[in-house]
């Protein structure tokens, strides 16, 4: 009798797991993700190098895109990464300081998101020194979208449009923090912009880049003692920013936002921040880790004359930007022109950066 | 009888639960006790034969300038290593160093002949090829790659050899800033350093050896240089800049020493 029954449990067990494993094997539920192509790398543009454990896919990236403009990803699920991350705005805030979901008020600009595969630090402070690391951070941000992760990935599994997505592009059933990251990573490192038209005058290619922008080019590459404003010490390289830590005078003393300071705890950080790209940087505005400048103009008054020289730790590769820039108004307007010919318009229009919801 | 049923249960139950469960992640790989190199060169910033420490206003020169130093890094290539038969062993070793960041070593992995070694040569920058080629070709951790180094010239120039930078004391002022970049074919520098300590190297024998950077010695000997009078600043890109850099391009050969 016992063991009659014995039998019976047994069978049902047995196909309780064997259905448990496979309830999902649907016709939806495929793993035969697609390798995702680059687009083609031109000489002087940067290799190519996702991560060897997390390569591209089109169903991870598509399915990134989706957690990039979903509100499930916040507390009360108001807001999504894109409502600080704006495409028209190379994925960067508009808004000065960006608001969270309780209403509370970040301390710090919202940052523009493009060719991210190629930064070694993430944040104005380098706080997360991977992308993975970063993305877990806006979700749990009390003054952003104020969740936690246990929480995410409980609704994340509850949906069976994200358990289907996440079975195609990592063949998994359950949806893990890493498994979002991935997800989340291999979406962001697609934010390529390298077509602006400064781009096509470096390559050779047909452009409208103009006698001003040219004019402005020379400025910016050359040091103040031989008339120029020396931007390219910081600015300089194919990404128009070099990705450090450093301090570029904006303030007397640093109480407010000690920046780098805040991630290594050094006295002698107080005031670094992210040397980031000024590619499509007219469509960025406000300008600074704070937002303090509304326009290119303002900032390029402040290099000219605003600098605080005796901020503690300004960089010596301000050199002698301190001492003041003699910029003449045509000179300011040529540097600004260069600056809007860093603008990619086929980047901030490409549909497959765009809400997929739409 | 009965406990064995109910384990055999509880057993078929863990195992239906862990056969559904595939998401675990395989452990994470403990990093590798880190491979010791054939040869380790460590660069150590030194002011009057002592440590230099970084962020320090208390560094007075010869030419009587009292600095704080915040940056010296370099590029080096054309690694040889000298015999003690004079015999030399060209290398295929990049490197850049950082040394206000401790990235401060050069560490030599490649078959070396076997002998008794004396001198190291190298050069501080590097041969045109090379520095005017696609600089956007080297993977991400590579010496040369731009974002590692942040000492390549953007706008059609090449790489910036050697840097030294800071603040020095002017007219009570703590934050005047000098800086030195040294850079283009002309301020290429060949270093010869040999020492008495000599070393054995190949047949898998290794060794490590310290290369001291003298600071002191590099606004000193043989030509002593004022940051006051002869000018704090100097990109090799022009004319003026070149009077300033020709100076400090003579003190690097004393600048090196090979413990
Ligand atoms: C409430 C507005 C807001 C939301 C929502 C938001 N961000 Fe951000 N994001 C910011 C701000 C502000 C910063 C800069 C913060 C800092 O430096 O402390 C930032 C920085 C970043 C950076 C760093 C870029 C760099 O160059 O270092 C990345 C990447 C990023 N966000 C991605 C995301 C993702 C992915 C999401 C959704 C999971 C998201 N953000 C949601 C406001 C927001
Ligand atoms: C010593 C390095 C350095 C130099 C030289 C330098 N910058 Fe910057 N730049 C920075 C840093 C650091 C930031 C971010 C500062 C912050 O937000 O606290 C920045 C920010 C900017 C921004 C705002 C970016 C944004 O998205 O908010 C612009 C525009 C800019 N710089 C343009 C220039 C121009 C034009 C020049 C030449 C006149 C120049 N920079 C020279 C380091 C430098």
């Amino acid at each position: 009798m016992v063991g009659k029954s014995n039998t019976i449990g047994f069978i049902v067990l047995l196909f309780i797991s064997i259905y448990g494993c496979q309830r999902d094997n649907s016709a939806d539920y495929v793993f035969a993700p697609t390798p995702y192509q680059f687009p083609e790398r031109k000489n002087g543009y940067p290799i190519y190098e996702p991560n060897t454990d997390n390569p591209l896919t089109e169903e991870g990236i598509a399915l990134g895109r989706y957690l990039f403009y979903d509100p499930i990803l916040s507390g009360d699920s108001t807001q999504r990464c894109a409502d600080c991350h704006k495409q028209e705005n190379a994925f960067a805030d508009p808004k000065r300081f960006s608001i969270g979901i309780s209403g509370a008020q970040g301390r710090r600009n919202g940052m523009a998101l493009f060719n991210l595969m190629w930064h070694p630090e993430f944040f104005w402070d380098g706080r997360a020194s991977t992308l993975r690391e970063q993305v877990v951070v806006p979700i749990e941000d009390p003054k952003e979208m104020n969740s936690s992760m246990s929480e995410v990935l409980k609704k994340l599994n509850r949906s069976t449009f994200y358990r289907r997505l996440f079975y195609n592009a990592f063949g998994k059933h359950i949806i893990t923090q890493d498994l979002y990251a991935k997800a989340m990573e291999q979406f962001l490192f697609t934010l390529i912009s390298f077509n602006s038209e400064y781009d096509k005058f470096f390559r050779g290619e047909p452009t409208s880049f103009s006698e001003a922008a040219f004019r402005g080019l020379t400025l910016f590459n050359k040091e103040p003692q031989l008339g120029g404003a020396d931007c390219f010490h910081c600015h300089g390289n194919i990404h128009l920013g070099s990705f450090k830590m450093v301090n570029n005078g904006l303030d007397e003393t640093h109480n407010s936002d000690l920046g780098y300071a805040e991630t290594t705890g050094k006295d002698y950080d107080q005031g670094k921040f992210k040397v980031v790209s000024l590619r499509n940087i007219a469509l960025t505005a406000p300008y600074m880790h704070d937002g303090r400048f509304a326009t290119l103009e303002e900032v390029i008054d402040f290099y000219a004359q605003g600098v605080h020289a005796n901020s503690p730790n300004i960089d010596p590769q301000m050199d002698q930007i301190p001492k003041g820039l003699n910029l003449t108004t045509q000179q300011k307007s040529d540097l600004i022109e260069f600056l809007k010919s860093f603008t990619d318009s086929e980047f901030v229009n490409n549909p497959n950066f765009s809400n997929p919801f739409d | 009888m009965k406990l064995i049923r109910i384990s055999f249960f509880i057993t078929l139950i863990a195992f239906i639960i862990s056969g559904c469960d595939k998401e675990k992640e395989p452990k994470k790989n403990e990093p590798l006790p880190e491979k010791t190199p054939a040869l380790r060169l460590t660069f150590n910033p030194k002011f009057n034969g002592r440590d230099l420490e970084f962020n320090k206003m208390k560094y007075i020169t010869t030419g009587g300038d009292t600095l704080n130093v915040q940056r010296v890094q370099m590029i080096l290539s054309n690694f040889e290593l000298i015999k003690t038969n004079g015999e030399t062993v060209k290398l295929d070793t990049f490197a850049y160093l950082n040394l206000a960041e401790n990235r401060n070593q050069v560490n030599i992995d490649q078959e070396i002949p076997e002998g008794e070694y004396k001198g190291i040569r190298f050069m501080v920058g590097l041969d045109s090829a090379i520095n005017h080629g696609d600089p956007m070709r080297w993977g991400k951790n590579h010496p040369l790659n731009p974002i590692v180094n942040n000492m390549h010239w953007g706008w059609q120039g090449g790489y910036i050899f050697w840097v030294c930078e800071g603040y020095f004391m002017n007219n009570g002022n703590s934050n005047e800033i000098f800086s030195f970049h040294m850079a283009t074919l002309k301020y290429l520098k060949n270093i010869e350093i040999q020492t008495s300590n000599t070393f054995s190297l190949g047949n898998n024998k290794k060794a490590a050896r310290d290369i001291d950077v003298n600071i002191d010695k590099y606004f000193s000997i043989p030509a002593t240089y004022s940051l006051k009078l002869n000018g704090a600043v100097s990109h090799s890109s022009s004319p003026d800049e070149d009077l300033r850099m020709d100076v400090l391009y003579g003190n690097m050969d004393n600048t090196f020493e090979l413990k």
